[in-house]
């Protein structure tokens, strides 16, 4: 009897997670997640009930977390102590909301994963990553070190990370990313409107555009590849400084003109323009 | 229910088997989890995966006992129980055989589990392997230090109480030991900020002896007793590459013999590691004068280390009220005296505060602590600091920061202080990096080496020391400068504001302002601009009002408010200085406001009043050229093209050498050399100038409009195009503002 004493004590002990959080609360459908976590991970899933959950550990050094829904604003914060943020593990949760709902998140060290939220979202962090899957309206992803990575959105979308990298996938709509020492590759279809910039990494894209789309690419020492999807409807402006302009869209071949590289062509009616840029990066123009 | 049908209850419990076959339940299961515990790592099974098998298997517990209650098992196989009692399936000697056996592989999973984990008998630590933690330490920056076997961490001692007063006397029990072991020439001691990071963090020690660096971790934990006023002591030194328990032991003593403790403690230390303390000196009076015995004075002292590690303004002030109740409390506590002088110090040096009147509190402080403990090698390194203040001490506190080096060269901030006063360039580089492998931690070594990268263009180590900055501290404003600057120069403006906005948050301090003003107006939010800039006003120091008012004028000029521009200029031409840079701006300041008359003799006058620069190099390579292409276009419409073309010459030189230098990317530049064509007439080189400009970064798309030399473009239909660009590039800028400032608002 005794050692099972023993045994039930320890196994009691490993049981207990002193700042485990599992909490749940009605929310509108369409209505608008505000989540602050200063570090840790925080993965956000849609889900097809009229209710938040907020499951998972809170930072070992977190003070709180505030849980609280008004006026169909729901607002969830990891509360931390202003003076004392040693390095500890941060926060690890699964937050469910409403597919419907609008999201934006706060974060500094930490990795944000959404998937399958349709409603607008704001995900912004500063050395995390972000990760989505299935965003449906607008969505503005922002990092400072991590890197971006989405697949089957449909929509606005907005990347940015200063050194990351960008990795859309199967996007549907417009584009815009910026990165400058990482690299940006998109594959997307149906867009009328795509800015990509980098200043010295790679830009790579796989696109099919609208009709009079707009399309801008800028690097300045970075590579840009483009491939265009047929049917193809462009005026192309191709300039660079010092990087090869290597053209495959169409016959007309780039031409020099005070020291500058520049291709003007146009395929099919020109409805749409296609502007790409480097400074010293290399250009490569081809069929996706 | 009565006691006789409780015994009665108990036996049938019996009988049936139900007690033995929980017994036998638990100890069977508990090595397969902890089996599983062990290997998980190994095969990335996640935790989720382990947390839903430990849940399984003491779900079967009930279903077992029900099992137990209805059935039983005896050689005849398995039945409904009779009511009969039966030979058991397993004999008494088999069933306690068993329980041995499965005995055995607890204590042996035990074991093993013990040696992987390192740190088994740590109160507060355990590991528990996760994905995230290796991923914190492969993040650790490249700048990590060979691991010594002389090299050991104090992990903060661990307080037995809720009250926090017990905890910061812990701490500074802590602290004491690290500055004693500190002063061993041989043994390299990690940092206080690195140390005491993982405070109250459950990391093993494994862990944190290859985050820091180091081959020893001491630690322990501190139980005081208020009624009989006693503090009990139990410390303990680790291998960390082993795991092993090195030596450990209990002290009991009254709080007045915190001294005894430290030198029984630090003395154990250094016979294990075999080397000798206080290089050869015993623990006599001349360093007892650094510590303190008093709980009050240690708790305030352990405080202001906290608040000094920040260098903002409010915790800079809160360090030095802590250090002052430190004193107080303890006039004879040394390194309080050394830590209210660094205090002070910095305060100055951030201009947080009154150079006079803190510069004499500073030295008052730190000979104070020389008197105590003149070998204090970390008042030596104060007293440097202080006298680094003074332009023409820099060489007195040079020669105090090596003797500070010399005598504790475990100090990373003697190291990185000493750095700041270093002419070359490949010597500062090399001693910022060995303060961050002193210190790792530490959030103002990793800016210090973060700022020396950027100034080389090495912006791809600026990001990672970035990253390690913000998780040591997410609070730490400099960090957030560092990106800024490093988005505004490559024409990320929205990042750049994000940035300077947080960092003003965290600090106030106004050169954060000042820039997020400025950026809000080259995006053309007028209205957040103005908001930023009402802030401000009044803050500017005088020497830097006219560098504001210029910011200011692209606010008016996109805006077009040609009045509010002209009442700008007309404000920079009535300011008076003695250097030539108020000159230069009054002479500008005239030229945008069309009072061109005399310009070119006002120009003359200023070069030969004998005046000089007051931020020279930055004014040079910054407003000079500036100064010298507007000069030399009113020579050109005055015909003097001779002139004009010396002057251009001269300022084109100062830009190219800006262009050609790896570490400088300034995208004005570019739009500096845009103007120079434009005067000369060449308007090919000007536009393909001013495209390299917008394509590098340059953002001031109000500037041709205000620009006499660039208007001449407006109706070029090429300028028309590339403005159009910027504007679009500015509107997203907007447009994301404006989705934010949505979800700030609710929808």
């Amino acid at each position: 009897m005794n050692l099972l004493a023993i045994c039930l004590l320890i196994l009691m002990s490993f049981a207990t997670q002193a700042k485990d959080v599992n909490d749940r609360r009605d929310a509108q459908p369409e209505g608008l997640v505000k989540i602050a976590v200063l570090r840790g991970e925080v993965e956000i899933e849609g889900w097809d009930r009229a209710e938040i959950e907020v499951k998972g550990e809170l930072d070992e050094l977190a003070t709180d977390l505030r849980f609280e829904v008004k006026d169909g604003v729901t607002e969830i914060e990891v509360i931390m102590p202003r003076h004392n943020v040693n390095w500890a593990d941060g926060s690890d949760l699964v937050i469910r909301v409403p597919f419907q709902s609008k999201v934006a998140v706060d974060a500094v060290s930490t990795d944000i994963v959404v998937e399958d939220v349709r409603g607008s979202l704001q995900l912004r962090t500063i050395s995390g990553e972000i990760k989505m899957k299935g965003g449906r309206e607008r969505m503005n992803l922002k990092t400072v070190s991590g890197d971006i990575t989405t697949e089957d959105t449909v929509g606005r979308l907005q990347a940015s990370s200063t050194s990351g990298d960008i990795d859309i996938s199967n996007h549907e709509g417009d584009f815009d990313g910026e990165s400058m020492s990482g690299e940006i590759d998109v594959v997307a279809k149906d867009v009328s409107r795509m800015r990509g910039s980098s200043v010295s990494g790679k830009v790579s894209v796989k696109v099919g555009f609208t009709t009079e789309a707009r399309a801008e690419l800028t690097s300045v020492s970075g590579k840009i590849v483009v491939r265009v999807m047929k049917p193809i409807d462009l005026s192309l402006q191709v300039d660079s400084n010092s990087g090869d302009i290597d053209n495959d869209l169409s016959d007309d071949k780039a031409f020099e003109m005070f020291g500058m590289k520049s291709l003007r062509s146009q395929i099919g009616k020109g409805s749409g323009t296609l502007t790409v840029r480097s400074v010293s990066g290399a250009i490569e123009l081809e069929e996706g | 229910m009565s006691v006789a049908s409780l015994k009665s209850f108990y036996e049938e419990l019996k009988r049936r088997r139900v007690i033995r076959v929980a017994t036998l339940y638990v100890v069977a299961i508990w090595p397969i989890i902890q089996l599983l515990d062990i290997i998980s790592p190994a095969l990335e099974i996640p935790e989720s995966v382990l947390r839903y098998l430990v849940i399984a298997f003491f779900s079967g517990l009930p279903f077992a006992l029900i099992l137990a209650w209805i059935f039983d098992l005896d050689r005849d196989g398995v039945h409904l129980d009779d009511g009969q009692a039966h030979e058991p399936f397993l004999g008494s000697r088999t069933d306690l055989t068993l329980v041995a056996v499965l005995c055995v592989l607890v204590v042996g999973l035990f074991l093993v589990q013990v040696s992987l984990e390192d740190d088994s008998l740590v109160e507060n630590g355990s590991d528990d392997g996760s994905i995230e933690q290796r991923e914190l330490v492969r993040s650790t920056p490249e700048v990590v230090a060979p691991v010594s076997d002389n090299s050991i961490a104090v992990k903060p001692f661990d307080s037995f109480s809720e009250n926090p007063r017990d905890q910061y006397f812990a701490d500074g029990l802590s602290e004491e030991l690290l500055n004693v072991l500190a002063r061993v020439p041989e043994l390299r001691v990690a940092a206080r900020t690195s140390s005491f990071a993982y405070k109250g963090v459950n990391r093993n020690i494994s862990e944190i002896g290859r985050e820091l660096s180091v081959a020893h971790i001491l630690e322990g934990s501190v139980r005081a007793n208020d009624i009989d006023n006693t503090i009990r002591v139990t410390a303990q030194l680790i291998n960390v590459e082993s795991g092993q328990h090195v030596w450990s032991e209990t002290y009991t003593h009254q709080y007045s013999d915190v001294f005894k403790i430290q030198d029984e403690i630090s003395g154990a230390v250094a016979e294990k590691l075999k080397v000798t303390l206080f290089a050869g000196k015993t623990t006599g009076s001349g360093t007892r004068g650094a510590r303190s015995s008093n709980p009050e004075a240690l708790i305030a002292f352990g405080r202001g280390q906290q608040e000094l590690s920040r260098r903002s303004k409010d915790s800079l002030l809160a360090a030095a009220s802590y250090f002052e109740t430190a004193v107080a409390e303890d006039q004879n506590f040394a390194l309080a005296f050394a830590g209210l002088c660094d205090a002070y110090t910095l305060l100055v040096s951030y201009e947080y505060a009154d150079r006079d009147e803190f510069l004499i509190k500073a030295r008052q402080a730190v000979d104070r602590a020389l008197e105590l403990d003149p070998e204090l090698g970390i008042a030596w390194a104060s007293k440097g600091l202080l006298e680094s203040q003074y332009p023409d001490k820099k060489e007195l506190a040079r020669s105090l920061l090596k003797k500070a080096m010399k005598l504790n060269p475990s100090y990373a901030m003697a190291v990185m202080w000493y750095a700041t006063l270093i002419e070359d360039d490949g010597e500062k580089m090399q001693l910022y990096e060995r303060a961050v492998k002193l210190d790792p931690k530490s959030p103002v070594a990793s800016y210090n080496l973060a700022s020396m990268y950027a100034v080389q263009g090495r912006d791809a180590e600026v990001m990672t020391l970035f990253s390690h900055i913000v998780e040591s501290d997410p609070n730490y404003p400099k960090g957030y400068e560092l990106v800024a600057q490093l988005a505004s120069r490559n024409g990320r403006i929205g990042e750049a504001i994000r940035h300077f906005e947080r960092a003003y948050e965290l600090s106030e301090d106004l050169n954060y302002g000042v820039n997020v003003s400025k950026l809000y107006a080259d995006i053309g939010d007028f209205e957040q601009s103005d908001i930023w800039y009402q802030k401000l006003a009044g803050g500017v120091p005088e020497e830097y009002k006219n560098r504001v008012l210029w910011f200011r004028i692209g606010r008016f000029v996109g805006a077009k408010d040609s009045q509010g521009v002209t009442d700008l200029l007309r404000k920079i031409e009535q300011t008076h200085g003695g250097d030539l840079e108020t000159e230069y701006d009054r002479l500008l300041a005239r030229y945008y406001l069309g009072d061109r008359k005399n310009l070119v003799r006002d120009y003359d006058v200023a070069l030969a009043s004998g005046k000089t620069f007051t931020h020279q190099d930055e004014y040079i390579k910054e407003f000079l050229p500036e100064v010298q292409i507007v000069v030399a276009s009113q020579l050109e419409s005055e015909g003097e093209s001779a002139r004009a073309n010396e002057l251009l010459a001269s300022a084109e030189a100062t830009l190219r050498e800006n262009l050609d230098n790896p570490s400088r990317h300034w995208p004005e530049d570019w739009y500096g050399m845009a103007r120079i064509y434009a005067v000369r007439g060449q308007q090919q080189q000007a536009l393909i100038h001013l495209q390299r400009a917008v394509d590098e970064g340059w953002r001031e798309h109000w500037r041709p409009g205000f620009d006499p030399i660039m208007q001449t473009y407006e109706s070029n239909p090429v300028f028309v195009t590339m403005m159009a660009g910027l504007e679009n590039r500015l509107t997203i800028i907007r447009d994301q503002f404006e989705m934010e400032a949505e979800f700030a608002m609710g929808f």
